[in-house]
């Protein structure tokens, strides 16, 4: 079979070719006076009440756009665009599933700690979101809330909030700069509405970032057959013009500012008409979208793992792992979904130690294995020929194992039979992940913030 | 003659092309038949056999929104001729619907009414990021049966028991049944700010409604 994973060059091309038509042809709907100056100042114009983007503006802003971006953590930072694959956790989940009664409870910012605290714990979770929704805090500070919640249990880089208000970005600079010092470089998200409405608070806050100079996630969410076409590629193309309208816009404002090309594409259940996040088309649609942003030479984050399940069963495991793999194989800067579950609705410790494992898999299949004199062992092979005939006592073997040729994930396979796995109770993925969670909270701390962080961080949160 | 556009008419309705079904009322009308027998012979066999075909899986949700589309234009054709005629159709009740402040969220709220109005539902659709002041005002102003709230974001559906404790403060809460909807929103959270029902889908808001009405 030939190679399926990569869209060929002449692919691409359309994709952007159509893209800049329906920039330069449909145009996006803009109401910020303010946007729209800038706009009709470099050459855009206005019919049919929306305003039109012309090629060659496209063209030169993306040219602006830096191809690595850092995000800061208290004790370390990612780059992504190196070439390494970044993973995260999902952000904003409403609810705390509950795997040994199967229920749900409402989130509290106690549960945005642990996570956090979890997760700095597991290896394969680089960088980490705010994960809930917490409805412990007050309405118009939530996002405030989650942030410094979550910074206070890692060391590790994070992702900034969406914001939906200026004061919303001005606030979240505030804090990040207390947590980060003067030079931050934290992404936050900002979601065009699809197709193509960068009406209200859209392009205002797309500027207050800008003007910031935090580093900005375009983030459209475009759900295929309802709010872009039904055939993939068009979806496609609707969410590529969606991230470089944004783009113009923040590189007119700045030109430089970071950007992470984001693509969240999901389908639509034409029969409940409820988005589906299970279907294999949303990893198909992620490794299209990693494609088209490197043709670019941005950094890529996409939907990894994402499910349509509603327990951490069987059918969310083969969901999300191939969700994740399509993508990963595309070469995704950065993947999501670490904790997701029915859609980003709820999540669990339990999921969140599985996901690590998942992309413990994905990461040992990207990292493929050398082919070299040593590795392809001819010598080995004669040696253990001529020897005992099997090759548990090589040299060669004892190296190949301790440098994670064969990978060893933390849920593992414990018992080794039908009889010692029924004696321990039948353990399934869950119930040993549930066990590997909670001996990482027993044991794991993260050192907390200064006193002088605190003091500064509450008069924040605290201020109206 | 008449037999025939009834079956056409059914036809572009189950076929899906609004236009065709606006230009044969049209015709159909100017032809001397009746506007409730139009509706009665030719339309509503056309719906009910979108409805049946998506119900034993063989349509999908765009078959039912065309068709709605295709009923809506023969609606505005027909409207005024059943006025002069002092004549009316049944309605199985009035919809306020609106995203609440701060969320810009659309389609969620514009498939339930589509589907609501498909249903036999009357329905007011105030878009999106609507003011709980312009909700509050809007109920007083065509005292609907149901009033639809939505919200996709976990961070705006708090606005939504902002605006049942307005209907409240209003005293107008007993003179509206309110559904809530959207992404986050659960039955739990339905129960807890006092809302009279939420579903998960846009068909389960239609039974839903029609609960609420009594129908």
């Amino acid at each position: 079979m030939i190679n399926k994973l990569h869209l060929s060059q002449d692919k691409i091309e359309a994709i952007h070719q159509a893209t800049l038509r329906v920039l330069a042809e449909v145009g996006i709907l803009i109401d910020d006076q303010a946007s729209r100056t800038i706009l009709f100042d470099h050459g855009c114009s206005e019919t049919n009440g929306r305003l039109q983007i012309p090629a060659d503006l496209v063209e030169n802003c993306l040219k602006l756009c830096p191809s690595q971006v850092i995000l800061q953590g208290r004790d370390s930072q990612a780059c992504l665009g190196d070439g390494r694959l970044y993973v995260h956790n999902l952000g904003g989940a409403r609810d705390v599933y509950d795997p040994i009664t199967n229920t749900l409870r409402p989130a509290t910012n106690a549960d945005n700690a642990e996570s956090a605290r979890l997760m700095d714990a597991l290896d394969n979770v680089a960088t980490i979101t705010p994960l809930y929704t917490p409805r412990d805090v007050p309405a118009k500070k939530i996002t405030q809330h989650m942030f410094v919640e979550t910074v206070r249990n890692t060391l590790k880089p994070l992702n900034g909030p969406g914001v939906h208000s200026i004061e919303d970005a001005h606030e979240f600079a505030e804090l990040a700069a207390i947590i980060f010092g003067e030079h931050v470089s934290i992404t936050v998200g900002l979601s065009p509405v699809s197709p193509l409405n960068f009406l209200g608070h859209v392009a205002p806050v797309i500027l207050e970032i800008a003007r910031l100079g935090l580093t900005l996630g375009p983030l459209p969410c475009p759900n295929v057959g309802a709010t872009s076409p039904m055939s993939l590629a068009g979806s496609i193309v609707q969410q590529n013009a969606e991230v470089l309208a944004t783009i113009v816009l923040a590189e007119l404002a700045h030109p430089g500012l970071p950007i992470v090309y984001n693509g969240r594409l999901s389908a639509l259940d034409m029969r409940h008409g409820t988005p589906i996040w299970g279907n294999p088309e949303v990893g198909m649609m992620s490794a299209a979208t990693v494609e088209i942003g490197h043709y670019y030479h941005l950094p890529v984050n996409v939907y990894g793992l994402a499910a349509s399940g509603y327990s951490p069963d069987i059918q969310s495991g083969y969901e999300r792992a191939i969700n994740a793999l399509v993508p990963a194989l595309a070469g995704a800067d950065e993947l999501s979904g670490v904790g997701e579950m029915a859609g980003g609705t709820y999540s669990c410790n339990a999921q969140i130690v599985i996901d690590n494992d998942i992309y413990g898999m994905v990461h040992r299949v990207c990292r493929g294995f050398s082919v070299d004199d040593d590795s392809l062992a001819v010598d080995v092979i004669a040696h253990a020929m001529s020897t005992s005939r099997n090759f548990l006592g090589e040299k060669h073997t004892r190296k190949y194992s301790h440098s994670g040729e064969i990978w060893e994930g933390k849920l593992g396979i414990q018992e080794v039979g039908w009889e010692m796995w029924h004696s321990a109770g039948s353990p399934s993925a869950v119930d040993r992940a549930q066990f590997v969670s909670a001996d990482i909270l027993r044991n794991h701390f993260v050192p907390p913030l200064s006193e002088e962080q605190e003091r500064e961080l509450q008069k924040l949160l605290s201020w109206k | 003659m008449s037999e025939e556009i009834f079956t056409q008419l059914t036809e572009s309705l189950v076929v899906g092309e609004p236009e065709e079904t606006e230009a044969l009322t049209k015709e159909a009308l100017a032809s001397g038949i009746e506007p409730l027998t139009i509706i009665r012979e030719g339309l509503m066999p056309g719906m009910n056999t979108v409805g049946d075909k998506f119900s034993c899986g063989e349509y999908f949700l765009p078959d039912l929104i065309i068709a709605a589309e295709g009923m809506k234009k023969a609606m505005e054709v027909l409207e005024p001729e059943l006025r002069l005629r002092n004549q009316t159709v049944d309605s199985m009740g009035t919809v306020l619907l609106g995203t609440v402040k701060g969320d810009i969220h659309e389609i969620g709220k514009s498939l339930v009414g589509t589907m609501l109005s498909a249903n036999g539902f009357k329905v007011h659709d105030l878009g999106v990021n609507v003011s709980t002041d312009n909700f509050i005002q809007k109920v007083k102003e065509i005292n609907p049966d149901i009033l639809g709230l939505s919200a996709l974001l976990t961070t705006t559906m708090t606005v939504q028991h902002e605006i049942i404790q307005e209907l409240v403060k209003a005293g107008m809460r007993n003179n509206v049944k309110v559904m809530v909807g959207g992404a986050p929103v659960t039955r739990s959270w339905s129960d807890e700010i006092g809302a009279d029902g939420y579903a998960e889908d846009a068909l389960g808001a239609v039974q839903l409604a029609r609960k609420l009405v009594g129908k």
